[in-house]
């Protein structure tokens, strides 16, 4: 080469240049997915000069295999085109080992090849090897980077090649003259962008989501890929393309419908996007068939797939939508995206390779009878995590390569064992319905040999538990101790009383008791008498109780007096906790097993709380399995709210187990310190609680607490991975169990004992009688991995919802799976199966979410909000952003309102009317007023533009003036997540609850300051708890009162009623 | 996710099993067993109705008939 290198021409990229280009230079250290390796076979002896010229001159025809990538100062990459480069030839000589050292030293070599990467700054980014194993056995190394040149190059490359080759590198005359890749460019820009965003926006109109099978390997680093190959026999090749050709499709239209069936079983959805490589070539330029360069472009395909349309129809409906697409394919992907709004669209790709390098064509370049080649095997890459290419031919050869970091062998072992299903589906019967194509069916799990229930009823277990050990302890709360005799004599008396009054099968008997003695024996009372009892929290508002109390018709109500007048209930309906029956006691009506056992009320969706009826054989079934969570003379604390499931069987469950029930009085259920003095007072073995005051007891409980503790029981929401090892490793003597399950199934049907795995704590296997099902869109089992919806059946089903048989209609439905006539409870809850059964929690299918542990559903607050006067349009999230972000983040609800025109609305205001009608657990932690609520591009709510609540504007910001002040503000500051905060700023109105309180108070009594969560409640800004801290200036270490009797105490209702109080002020 | 039972454009039967349950039942999915149509094809809405005016009683109709020959 003379002279300074040359430019011979500086080109703009094409689209999908652009995309590599960017990946290449986003992740410059790691595996390079756009370098490729095709290796060629030549039997025959190979002159090696007549090679190198051969490549040179390859170079010198074709000047985009002599393009490097550079970014010009304005930030636009572009192609240099040098006049020269250096030939990149390299010959390797194994012939001196034996045969087997030649494979390994080759595919050593192959291996070292691919990890050099390509400057893409230094021309060529192409390099040829020829390795001889001996004189007429070589293999022709080609690595090039994808950018150069696609796969339909190849055969057009590797003819040129040989051409050369066999002419000595001459080639005047012999070789058509190269049309360059600027002419594709220019055609490139002459093509009409605004029509093709425009076809692409129509296409893509309405869709909601990407369809990504492995989300989170979006942000992990490039890697390469595994390979899963298999080929169809002849005849299910032939089979597949007549099949396709009788209906008029392609067999690439049909490998794109089927791969949708497939995504949408994998996915979840029904509306799916999957990544299809074009070839390019149908450009109108001339002779481009014989070009080379990167043509290829990679575009959104989206099928919506109707479960009742036969699989023919869905491939003709598919390709004509295509065809509207034809002359918009030259559009590049991030253009796409960028005109329709989304940032990502699919992450499965589909390429249908039809450049199979043609042996015939190969021998007639070669021209000599000596030399043949006889193999060629290409290495490729992708960024994706699965990529499924066929390669067509008399056996469809199809791959799908994966990134193992995102999906793992066995996983596409049954990806592959599916699509293979769907081919031959199709090619024996296209007329079938999408929704009713076969699945492989799951592996079957080994059904549990199950004893049936011994006492299908509560109170044949009770009873049955009370006679083995009548003078064990039942109940201690303070320093009353209750034995299962006395207990159960008590309940009796009360039980009489109330079937006097008319309870009885089929009746509802509300309780509406603080917890205590009483409130055992009065829940035992109810069930005895047969009736299904309904725990009221008198906490609630006044008109939420009325409605409760209005669908449940109770025949009576448990209560005191005052509670009765507090309620407005009527008197002929009210029973005190003490009665007797004036008259000895009937026979005790029969009770079957399908005769209600509670009503508990939950959130509903419409604006309504709905009450859940669930049976004596599901209440029973869930509490005779419970026994197995405790151990003989155990101790089970009672803190979990009454009027929730998980307060019943947490009760109920450890009378029935035999183990005593400590009464956590209400004023104690939210603090680390009070259930810590409770625990180890009367020597607590086993605990339940939501995983948000886990991350409170692993903070805050005092050194040596809960050292009785053997079993910890966590319930109600995700329990993540980080705190459960947290747990285990302050407490190692105690086993962490996660609880799933609703209202609708007796409160828990799938267990999972902690074993020290990573990640969230999935939710597990079902419990006795119990089946799960994890379902996709068209109500067949998704396959293991894959997301879909989690179906609960067996004997913890409910009856359904109180009084609304149509909302129970379309939740407790139909079983294909079960029993003849038995029925399904879809959860709303999306799951995941792994090989084993375990089941992992993955999110909601719709917008209900957890708050603490309570279930709420963000449309009943909606509801609420948009009954307050000059409220247009409400939306209510859950967030978890803001306080907390030192530790896991709570999540919160916070309502964005909407005026109506003309209106101006006051968030506070909204708040305190919020906080009149719905439970403390509803009310939003916050009221942000919007202009207008955003939207996504198909008009739904676009979350992610919601803005954050700001906390920072309630009131002017005053700087601390003593140093407690300051300590205080700064203390604030952390746990609020706040930037800052004056001393007059309200810790509620900062975004506190209770669980912050009492992370607050822990800081403070660490700075030295004597603060507790109570003093945080009743002063709430810094300035008010410093004038509140006692005089002395070296306050004395935290310590329990003799008595164990806790410093604070405040149930969570009441600190959530006392919240709600305060912050609507 | 799409639910096939939350689709409001879907079409649906109502179903009904021995015990007088009722369940509402996409049209494009096989019956299961022990299950027979009552109404539809017809609207996710109108199939709710449906329900609504025949199934007045939710006890399972075994237990309804044993409490009434316990009555009688």
């Amino acid at each position: 080469m003379a002279g300074r290198p040359a430019v011979e021409d500086v080109l703009p990229l094409s689209p999908m240049q652009e995309g590599m280009v960017f990946h290449a230079l986003y992740d410059a250290q790691g595996h390079d997915v756009y370098a490729g390796q095709m290796t060629l076979r030549l039997e025959g002896p190979v002159d090696e000069l007549f090679m190198s010229v051969a490549v040179a001159k390859l170079l010198a025809r074709h000047a985009n295999l002599r393009a490097a990538f550079r970014t010009q100062r304005s930030g636009r990459p572009v192609q240099v085109i040098r006049r020269a480069v250096r030939t990149p030839w390299q010959v390797t000589d194994l012939s001196a080992l034996t045969p087997p050292e030649r494979e390994a030293a080759f595919e050593r070599l192959l291996a070292d090849d691919r990890g050099e990467r390509f400057d893409l700054a230094r021309p060529p980014l192409v390099r040829f090897r020829l390795v001889t194993f001996d004189e007429r056995d070589h293999r022709l190394v080609i690595s090039s980077h994808h950018l150069l040149w696609d796969g339909w190059s190849a055969p057009v490359l590797v003819r040129e090649l040989f051409q050369l080759y066999a002419r000595g590198g001459h080639d005047l005359d012999t070789l058509p003259r190269v049309r360059p890749y600027r002419d594709y460019l220019a055609w490139l820009a002459r093509q009409d962008r605004a029509a093709a965003e425009r076809a692409w926006q129509a296409a893509l109109a309405g869709l909601d989501e990407p369809s990504l099978i492995a989300p989170e390997a979006r942000d992990l680093p490039a890697e390469e890929p595994e390979r899963h190959a298999w080929e169809l026999s002849e005849q299910d090749t032939e089979a597949l393309t007549a099949t396709a050709r009788a209906h008029g499709v392609t067999v690439s239209t049909v490998l794109q419908g089927l791969w949708a069936v497939l995504l949408s079983r994998l996915t979840g959805r029904t509306d799916v996007v999957l990544g299809a490589t074009v070839s390019g070539r149908d450009a109108d330029v001339p002779g481009i068939e014989s070009m080379v360069g990167l043509f290829i472009n990679t575009l959104p395909v989206r099928v919506r797939l109707r479960p009742a349309e036969t699989l023919a129809d869905l491939l003709t409906r598919l390709q004509s939508e295509q065809s509207a697409l034809l002359d918009h394919r030259h559009l590049g992907l991030a253009d796409i995206q960028r005109a329709t709004g989304h940032t990502v669209l699919f992450d499965t790709l589909l390429v249908f390779e039809s450049y199979p390098i043609d042996d015939a064509g190969i021998a007639r370049a070669l021209g000599s009878e000596d030399l043949r080649m006889t193999d060629v095997s290409v290495h490729d890459a992708t960024h994706y995590p699965l990529t499924l290419t066929a390669l067509p031919g008399t056996r469809l050869t199809l791959t799908l390569s994966h990134r193992p970091s995102a999906l793992d062998t066995a996983a596409v072992s049954a990806i592959a064992a599916q699509l293979d299903l769907l081919i031959r589906e199709f090619s024996e019967n296209p007329a079938t319905p999408v929704a009713r194509l076969a699945v492989t069916p799951a592996d079957e799990l080994p059904t549990p040999d199950e004893a049936p229930l011994p006492h299908p009823t509560v109170r044949a277990l009770f009873e049955d538990q009370a006679t083995r050990t009548p003078d064990a302890p039942a109940v201690l709360h303070g320093d009353t101790t209750l034995t299962f005799a006395e207990l159960d004599a008590r309940a009796d008396r009360l039980a009489a009383a109330l079937t006097v009054r008319g309870a009885g099968p089929e009746a509802v008997v509300a309780v509406a008791l603080p917890r205590g003695p009483d409130l055992v024996t009065a829940l035992l009372a109810v069930l005895k008498a047969g009736a299904a009892c309904m725990p009221l929290d008198p906490g609630y508002p006044p008109g939420r109780i009325a409605l409760m109390l209005d669908d449940a018709r109770p025949a009576l109500v448990i209560c005191d007096a005052p509670t009765a007048q507090q309620l407005g209930i009527q008197q002929e309906l009210v029973c005190p906790p003490n009665a007797e029956a004036a008259v000895p006691q009937r026979r005790r009506p029969l009770l079957s097993p399908d005769h209600p056992a509670y009503v508990i009320f939950t959130s509903g969706s419409t604006g309504r709380p709905k009450g859940v009826i669930g049976t004596q054989r599901a209440l029973a079934n869930r509490l005779h399995w419970g026994r197995e969570l405790g151990s003989p003379g155990g101790v089970r604390v009672s803190k979990s709210p009454l009027s929730f499931i998980d307060g019943l069987t947490e009760l109920l469950g450890t009378l029935v187990a035999g183990e005593a029930v400590a009464l956590a009085d209400d004023e104690t259920t939210g603090d680390p310190k009070a259930l810590a003095a409770l625990a180890d007072r009367h020597g607590a073995t086993l605990l339940t609680a939501v995983p948000s005051l886990y991350t409170t007891l692993v903070e805050s409980a005092p050194p040596d607490a809960f050292s009785t503790v053997r079993t910890w029981i966590s319930s109600g929401e995700t329990l993540p991975g980080e705190l459960a090892g947290a747990l285990t490793r302050r407490w190692p003597q105690a086993r962490l169990v996660n609880l799933y399950g609703c209202s609708e199934a007796a409160g828990d049907s799938l267990i999972h004992v902690h074993d020290g795995g990573e990640g969230t704590v999935p939710l597990g296997r079902p419990i006795a009688h119990t089946r799960v099902h994890v379902l996709d869109p068209f109500l067949r089992p998704s396959p293991a991995g894959a997301v879909g919806e989690l179906y609960l059946a067996g004997a913890g089903l409910a009856r359904g919802y109180l009084g609304r048989p149509g909302r129970t209609a379309e939740r407790f439905v139909a079983d294909p799976f079960g029993p003849p006539g038995s029925r399904l409870y879809r959860t709303g809850d999306l799951a995941r199966l792994r090989t084993d059964g375990t089941v992992e929690f993955l999110g909601r299918a719709d917008d209900q979410v957890k708050i603490r542990g309570f279930r709420v559903e963000p449309g009943e607050i909606e509801a609420a909000v948009r009954t307050l006067p000059d409220v247009g349009r409400a939306a209510v999230v859950a967030t978890t952003g803001g306080p907390g972000q030192d530790g896991p983040a709570p999540r919160r609800l916070v309502a964005y309102v909407v005026a109506v025109p003309g209106a101006a609305l006051d968030a506070l205001a909204l708040r305190r009317a919020l906080a009149e009608r719905l439970p403390a657990h509803l009310v939003p932690w916050a009221v942000v007023i919007l202009k207008e609520l955003p939207l996504t591009p198909s008009g739904k709510l676009d979350r992610r533009a919601l803005p954050a609540p700001d906390f920072t504007q309630t009131s002017a910001y005053e700087p601390p003036r003593t140093e407690p002040e300051k300590v205080l503000c700064g203390l604030f500051a952390e746990v609020l997540g706040l930037e800052r905060v004056g001393i007059h700023d309200d810790f509620f109105e900062g975004g506190g609850d209770s669980i912050v309180s009492v992370r607050l108070a822990d800081r403070a009594r660490r700075a030295g300051l004597t603060v507790s969560p109570r003093d945080v409640f009743t002063h709430r800004t810094p300035a008010g708890l410093a004038a509140a801290l006692p005089d002395e200036a070296a306050p004395a270490p935290e310590e329990f009162t003799a008595t164990g009797a806790p410093l604070v105490s405040l149930s969570q209702s009441q600190l959530d009623n006392v919240k709600a109080r305060w912050r609507t002020r | 996710m799409a639910n096939p039972f939350d689709d409001d454009s879907g079409v649906f039967r109502v179903l009904v099993n021995d015990e007088g349950q009722h369940s509402l039942w996409p049209d494009f999915a096989p019956i299961p067993a022990g299950w027979s149509s009552v109404h539809g094809p017809a609207a996710r809405e109108a199939c709710l109705e449906y329900v609504e005016r025949h199934w007045t009683d939710m006890r399972p109709r075994s237990l309804a008939e044993a409490m009434r020959r316990a009555e009688g």
